[in-house]
């Protein structure tokens, strides 16, 4: 007797292994697939070893997003509440953009009837939307290629990295593939000449943001294509929504003050070139406003109160036109239109 | 063969050799004191395989951690998977075999549930499966418990008491959502096993395991105050536990002293903590303290004061009316601590905090000197030694939040020292009239 029940133990264990590896395997080789943007970073398990940390885009749910229960999460400020929340199953309703990425549509604490979804759990959820983790995001590997993957995001800086993951029918993803993107964003802030040292009893004044130098790089092995719309119009501010307690959003954006591109506004970039532009921040076009405040007329960034210019953070996003708008022009086809988001960056110059 | 008989058969050898007593004495004698021999658990062999297969299941986790590139995914579940089947197979085959071979198919079933937990690990590597990490600590523990029940293994049961507390840990530390099952699942699931199996190790390891898993969820539902009330309720009703054992059930005698060396540390514990200011001043906060089920956290407080008031009485009962057992003095002090600590945290009274803690205080030092007394009237160094130490641990607390002046502090410490210096003399009185070594 003690012998069955010891047998009957030991194929359950292995019944468990075989079910965990099993489901995967199924979900990678049938599960639909999508690719999404990610950033990484890259810390150590002791159980399962080296790994990278993958964040992806759509783990950051807006408040606007969230549907059903999920939307009243988003309204409760009592941090009780909040910590109850944690590791609540959610699903990440998602469509496939233009591009190719996967994008959030909706999330919800109930299966989308249809279309593919994620399912995740809450890490944390306020007033700004909820974080959620979908299990994805470790990419496992051994000491040395994680050392070499560190090395290649300083290479390969500004370049986000796309995974392709499998998704089966209840949701559950599979990691399969990653890939860097071959164009990069970068920025350098207009730094003042040095400031004189400040006084005993003078008070401490934060550096103001009044320009940026983006650079966007070609880390591809083929020509690449980007374009310079005039007055930098092919670049907007966008609010990081990472960032709890932003309350200011870009005012200066009218999508239809975007020109239609010519051929002087295509830029080729040979592998390793790359391609600065200068962006006046002080200009009416890169105005910001409060959204607590809906009458209040819009600021530059320098002008945004002490007591909000930390929290005021903002990324640059490189958003190129469609290939509908570009057709014809020479070099079209070298053109990634898939837009592109540089590290945040607040109103006292401080960066992410 | 128990060492003093051992020596007596010796002497009793010597004794014939020297014509003290006449060889059929000294049969007499033999035939008196001699036990037969008893079937003894190879302790040393349990022991070391099982150390040796938990070193091992460790190693193979980090090995496998490693992520090596140039074995392929299904190689490395090949791998893992012959190691489970392996190990389980070689441990069961033993298992049905007579004299030590069971012991070392114990270890080596162990080894295979070392094995399953790599496997887990293992599946989440290589499929990248990041999700919710204390799963992976919960379905390995209940591998482990179902090996244990199944073949009645103390080995396999250490492994799920060591597996199941790391699992409530890691619920209630990362992601603060402490486990009511974590509690339930190593008291429901390996108390019975190490009460059926006599098996001290087992049961120690368990009532550690549940004093940890009670003070981090109770404290994580219900705020700090709780972890006081829960921890010493339980701690009351161990050493309640312990002395029904030590009456109804001689053959686990083990079992009822780790029961007594949990409860009394849990105790004592408590009850330091509490003599100082800032915890007790914590405990008079008990109905406010707030977290995010405090309804569960009193619920586990009050079952446990109960059971333990419950047990208390039992044993009242059939010490004091029908003189059925026997209570050390002492020991009465621990329901009476009970009830008190529990009616100062419910009566709800802040800005106590200084009369609690010196009540507490009082109550150390109340233990200290009984135990202090008892050993020198014993003639026991163990209670001396213990009384002892608790009264220096008390003292030496004290010297830093006491104390206002070096002079009050130098007192103590004299006085310490005169304690120490009247009860060494008491000692050596006591011994030298039962007639033994000063």
């Amino acid at each position: 007797m003690k012998v069955k029940l010891a047998l009957l133990v030991a194929a359950l264990q292995v019944l468990v292994l075989a079910f965990m590896g099993g489901q995967r395997e199924w979900i990678m080789r049938t599960g639909t697939p999508l690719t999404l943007r990610t950033a990484p970073v890259d810390p150590n398990d002791p159980m399962r070893g080296a790994y990278v940390r993958l964040d992806y885009e759509i783990s950051t749910v807006p408040a606007a997003l969230c549907r059903g229960e999920t939307a009243k999460w988003t309204k409760t400020s009592d941090y009780r509440e909040q910590q109850k929340l944690r590791d609540r199953v959610v699903y990440a309703a998602v469509g496939v953009s233009a591009y190719g990425l996967a994008e959030l549509k909706s999330l919800s604490d109930t299966e989308p009837v249809s279309g593919p979804f994620l399912r995740g759990r809450v890490v944390s959820a306020d007033t700004n939307g909820v974080h959620v983790r979908y299990g994805i995001e470790a990419l496992f590997m051994n000491k040395e290629a994680a050392r070499r993957m560190e090395a290649m995001r300083n290479e390969k800086a500004g370049a986000p990295m796309d995974v392709t993951v499998a998704v089966g029918s209840s949701g559950i993803a599979v990691l399969k593939n990653t890939a860097w993107e071959p164009l990069g964003i970068t920025f350098a802030i207009d730094r003042p000449p040095q400031r004189q040292p400040r006084t005993p009893g003078q008070q401490w004044q934060p550096q103001v943001l009044t320009g940026l130098t983006v650079t966007l790089h070609n880390y591809g092995d083929k020509d690449l294509a980007i374009v310079n719309l005039p007055e930098a119009k092919s670049f907007r501010l966008v609010p990081n929504t990472r960032f709890a307690g932003n309350h200011y959003t870009c005012a200066g954006e009218k999508s239809a003050d975007v020109p239609t591109p010519t051929a002087d506004d295509i830029i080729v970039l040979k592998p390793g070139a790359k391609h600065d532009v200068h962006l006046d921040l002080t200009q009416p076009q890169w105005w910001i406003a409060d959204t607590r405040k809906p009458d209040s007329e819009p600021i530059p960034l320098q002008k945004v109160p002490q007591a909000d210019g930390w929290s005021t953070s903002f990324r640059l996003e490189y958003a190129p036109p469609t290939a509908d708008t570009v057709r014809g022009l020479p070099h079209a086809d070298l053109i990634r239109h898939a837009p592109l988001r540089s590290r945040a960056f607040n109103a006292n110059q401080g960066v992410d | 063969m128990q060492s003093h008989i051992r020596w007596l058969m010796a002497e009793i050898d010597r004794w014939k050799a020297e014509g003290v007593v006449s060889p059929e004495q000294a049969d007499r004698l033999r035939h008196r004191y001699e036990q037969p021999p008893k079937e003894t658990v190879p302790w040393g062999l349990l022991v070391f395989a099982t150390a040796g297969a938990i070193v091992i299941g460790l190693g193979v986790i980090l090995l496998f951690a490693y992520n090596w590139d140039e074995i392929p995914k299904f190689g490395k579940l090949a791998l893992i998977f012959a190691a489970v089947i392996g190990a389980h197979a070689g441990g069961i085959r033993l298992l049905a075999r007579e004299g030590w071979q069971p012991k070392l198919g114990e270890a080596l079933t162990a080894l295979g549930t070392m094995f399953y937990g790599a496997g887990i690990w293992l599946v989440a590597q290589i499929y990248n499966i990041d999700e919710h990490y204390p799963n992976g600590f919960l379905f390995w523990a209940l591998g482990a418990l179902a090996m244990a029940w199944a073949i009645r293994s103390t080995a396999n049961g250490l492994l799920a008491a060591v597996l199941l507390a790391i699992w409530g840990c890691t619920e209630a530390f990362d992601f603060h959502t402490p486990e009511f099952w974590s509690v339930m699942l190593v008291a429901g699931g390996l108390l019975p096993l190490a009460w059926q199996q006599r098996s001290a190790l087992l049961l120690a390891a368990t009532l550690a395991a549940i004093q940890l898993l009670l003070a981090v969820n109770v404290v994580n539902w219900g705020g700090g105050a709780h972890a006081f009330t829960a921890s010493l309720a339980w701690a009351v009703l161990l050493v309640a536990a312990a002395r029904v054992t030590d009456a109804d059930r001689p053959d686990f005698a083990d079992g009822a002293g780790v029961m007594t060396f949990f409860g009394f540390g849990a105790f004592l514990v408590c009850a330091y903590m509490l003599s100082f200011h800032r915890a007790a001043d914590g405990l008079l906060d008990w109905a406010r303290q707030y977290g995010p089920r405090p309804a569960l956290a009193h619920a586990f407080s009050w079952s446990l004061f109960a059971l333990s008031l419950a047990g208390w009485l039992l044993i009242a009962r059939r010490s004091l009316l029908q003189r059925a057992m026997e209570v050390r003095r002492e020991e009465w002090l621990l329901p009476i601590a009970l009830l008190y600590c529990f009616g100062i945290a419910f009566l709800n009274q802040r800005g106590w905090g200084n009369f609690v803690s010196w009540s507490f205080n009082l109550m150390l030092l109340g233990f200290a000197a009984m135990w202090m007394w008892r050993g020198c009237q014993e003639s026991r160094l163990r209670p001396t030694v213990l009384g002892s130490l608790l009264l220096s641990a008390v003292v030496l607390a004290r010297y830093f939040d006491l104390f206002q002046s070096l002079a009050s502090r130098g007192l103590a410490f004299i006085i310490l020292g005169g304690i120490f210096i009247a009860e060494a003399m008491y000692y050596r009185k006591m011994r030298q009239t039962k007639g033994g070594a000063a």
